[in-house]
C-alpha cells in the first residue's frame, strides 16, 4: 500500500482544511504584526550599556553584566550567538513580571525578540552575533504583552 | 483574543513554517532557537490558556514550564503508523524538510519503503553525513503493538534516499525530529503554493500529534499526568460521555445519577459501568477538574481521518467557496474574507482599510476567523463523517 491508497476524498473536509491553511497563515501573520506593534507600547525596562562594550569592531568580552532598576542583564558570547540572560531583581519586579511574555527591542531595531520570564523571573534571549545586533544591545527596552 | 483549540494549533503550525523560512537567501535552522521561540510563543496567554492548558497544571510553575511540558508531550511524541499506511505524518514532514535542503542533491529526496525507494544516480548532498549522524541518534526501537513491524516485513524498512545514498529512517519519529533531523541549511520557500503545501502538511502533523493532549485537557485534566495511562480513544469517549453528563446536569452539578443516565448511550471503554467509572481514579480526577476544562467542541479535536485531508487548488477552492455560500454554510462576509485570504491579503490590511468592519461591524478579526474555521470543520463533519 502506498500513501496514495488513502480513504476516498471528502471534498468538504478538503475545503475546510484548505481554508484552515489560508486562515492560519493569515492569523499567524496578523499576530506577528500585532506583536510588532507592541514595540510602540511603553517599556517596562530600558537599558543603556556602555557603548564601548558593544562597539562592532571592539573585541567583545566573554560576558557583560548590567543592572537597571529591577532587572539584571548578562550578555555572553556563544560562538555565532549572543545569549542575553535577564533576571528580575527583587520581590516587587518578580511579583509583577514573572511568568509574563514580552518583547526585547533595541533602539536600532536589529533586535525584536519575544521572551518570557519564568516563574523565578529569569529569561533567555538567543540572538545572532552580528555587528547590528551587538550595536543593538547598547540600547534595549522590554515591553510586555498586554494583560 | 479568543481563538481556541484547533485554530491555535493551526496558527502555531503556520508560525513554525514561518520560522523555518526566516532569513534572507538561505535559511539556517537552529533547533535550540526554534525550541526557545516555540516556548516563548506558547507562553503567550492566548496559547497558554487555550492550547497548553496552563490553568490545569497541578503545580503551576510558570507558563514557560507548562509550554515545555506541552512540547515534550506533543511535538516530542513518537508517532506510529496507522491504517496500514507505509508512513506517518512525521515521515512525510521529514521528507518535505529534506527536499528543502539547500545543498545540491536534496530536492528529489524520498522517504519510502525499500520496495519503492530506489537510489538514483543523482548527487549525494554534502551534508548527508550530518543528517546520517542525527538519524543515528534517534532510538530505532519499535513500541509493541506498532504495526510498523508487520509493515517492515511486508514492504521493507523505511529509507531516506538522497542522490545515490540510502539511509535507514526510524519507524517511530516525532514531529520535532522530523523538523530538526534533516538538513539544517534550507532553501527558501518559493511562492505561495510551496508555502501553502508545507503549511498544510505542518497543520496536519501538528493536529495529529496534538489530539491526545487536547482530548485530555478537554476533560479538565492536566494532560502530563494522564497521557501515558489514558489512551486517546478512552479520552475521546470520556469527553463524549462528560458532554452528555453536562447536558443532563445543566452545568456543574455532578451527580452519580446523571452519570448513570448518560452511560447507556456513551459508555467509556475499559470501564464496566457508570459506577465503576465514577469511582475510578480517572472519574474522580474528572470530577475534581471539571470546574475548569478547556472548552473545546468535538470538531476542535482532530480525528485520524483529518490527516487525510488534501489541499484544494485555487479553482477547486473557489468553486467550493461559491457552493458553501449558495448552500448557506457561510455568509457573504465570510465568503469575502476567505476569498481575500486565498488571494494572499493580510488581515491587518483588511482591518486597516475598514473593509472588514464594513462587512461585519464590530467583528474581532481573530474571533471572526476562528469561528469561520470552526463552522467549516463542523459542517464537513456533519456532511461526510
Amino acid at each position: 500500500m502506498s500513501d496514495n491508497d488513502r480513504a476516498p476524498r471528502r471534498p468538504w473536509h478538503d475545503f475546510a482544511h484548505t481554508a484552515s491553511v489560508h486562515v492560519a497563515t493569515a492569523l499567524a501573520e496578523y499576530e506577528r504584526a500585532q506583536r510588532a506593534a507592541l514595540a510602540r507600547h511603553p517599556a517596562a525596562y530600558t537599558f543603556e550599556l556602555l557603548a564601548a562594550a558593544t562597539e562592532p569592531d571592539a573585541p567583545l568580552p566573554s560576558s557583560i553584566d548590567a543592572r537597571e532598576g529591577g532587572l539584571r542583564m548578562t550578555i555572553e558570547t556563544q560562538g555565532d550567538e549572543l545569549w542575553l540572560r535577564l533576571e528580575l531583581d527583587g520581590f516587587a519586579a518578580i511579583d509583577e513580571h514573572a511568568g509574563r511574555a514580552g518583547i526585547l527591542i533595541s533602539a536600532n531595531r536589529a533586535i525584536h525578540y519575544p521572551l518570557v520570564f519564568d516563574g523565578e523571573g529569569r529569561a533567555l534571549c538567543i540572538l545572532d552575533n552580528t555587528p547590528e545586533v551587538r550595536a543593538g544591545t547598547r540600547a534595549l527596552r522590554i515591553v510586555f504583552e498586554l494583560v | 483574543m479568543t481563538a481556541s483549540g484547533r485554530v491555535l494549533v493551526q496558527k502555531l503550525a503556520a508560525h513554525i513554517v514561518h520560522l523555518l523560512d526566516h532569513g534572507d537567501g538561505e535559511v539556517v535552522v537552529s533547533p535550540l532557537r526554534l525550541r526557545h521561540t516555540l516556548i516563548v510563543t506558547l507562553a503567550i496567554r492566548e496559547y497558554s490558556e487555550n492550547l497548553v492548558a496552563y490553568p490545569l497544571m497541578v503545580l503551576p510553575s510558570g507558563p514557560d514550564a507548562a509550554a515545555q511540558r506541552y512540547l515534550e508531550c506533543v511535538v516530542d511524541r513518537r508517532l506510529q503508523l496507522a491504517r496500514n499506511l507505509p508512513r506517518h505524518k512525521a515521515h512525510e514532514l521529514f521528507e518535505a524538510m529534506c527536499r528543502r535542503g539547500a545543498a545540491p542533491g536534496w530536492v528529489d529526496a524520498v522517504v519510502g519503503r525499500e520496495s519503492d525507494a530506489a537510489a538514483n544516480a543523482g548527487q549525494t548532498p554534502t551534508d548527508l553525513p550530518a543528517v546520517a549522524h542525527r538519524l543515528g541518534q534517534i532510538d530505532a526501537w519499535i513500541t509493541p503493538g506498532n504495526p510498523a513491524k508487520g509493515t517492515r516485513e511486508r514492504l521493507g524498512p523505511l529509507l531516506l534516499v538522497a542522490g545515490g545514498s540510502r539511509l535507514g529512517v526510524p519507524e517511530e519519529l516525532t514531529i520535532w525530529q522530523a523538523i530538526t533531523t534533516g538538513p539544517l541549511k534550507l532553501a527558501k520557500l518559493h511562492g505561495r503554493e510551496t508555502h501553502n503545501a508545507l503549511c498544510s502538511l505542518m497543520i496536519k502533523s501538528m493536529e495529529v500529534t496534538n489530539t491526545h493532549w487536547a482530548a485530555l485537557a478537554r476533560l479538565g485534566l492536566w494532560p502530563v499526568d494522564w497521557i501515558d495511562s489514558i489512551s486517546v480513544n478512552t479520552a475521546k469517549h470520556a469527553s463524549a460521555f462528560m458532554a452528555a453528563v453536562r447536558g443532563l446536569s445543566a452545568g456543574l452539578d455532578d451527580r452519580l445519577e446523571h452519570w448513570q443516565t448518560a452511560w447507556s448511550d456513551h459508555p467509556v471503554p475499559g470501564f464496566k459501568s457508570a459506577e465503576v467509572f465514577w469511582a475510578s481514579s480517572l472519574g474522580e480526577a474528572i470530577r475534581r477538574g471539571r470546574q475548569r476544562p478547556l472548552e473545546l467542541h468535538d470538531e476542535q479535536i482532530a480525528d485520524e481521518r483529518d490527516e487525510e485531508a488534501q489541499q484544494l487548488d485555487e479553482l477547486e477552492f473557489s468553486d467550493r467557496l461559491k457552493l458553501a455560500l449558495e448552500q448557506g454554510v457561510i455568509d457573504a462576509a465570510e465568503a469575502w474574507f476567505l476569498a481575500k485570504l486565498q488571494d494572499g491579503e493580510a488581515i491587518a490590511d483588511l482591518v486597516a482599510s475598514g473593509e472588514l468592519e464594513a462587512r461585519r461591524p464590530g467583528a474581532d478579526p481573530e474571533e471572526f476567523a476562528a469561528e469561520l474555521i470552526r463552522k467549516l470543520i463542523a459542517f464537513a463533519k456533519r456532511m461526510e463523517d
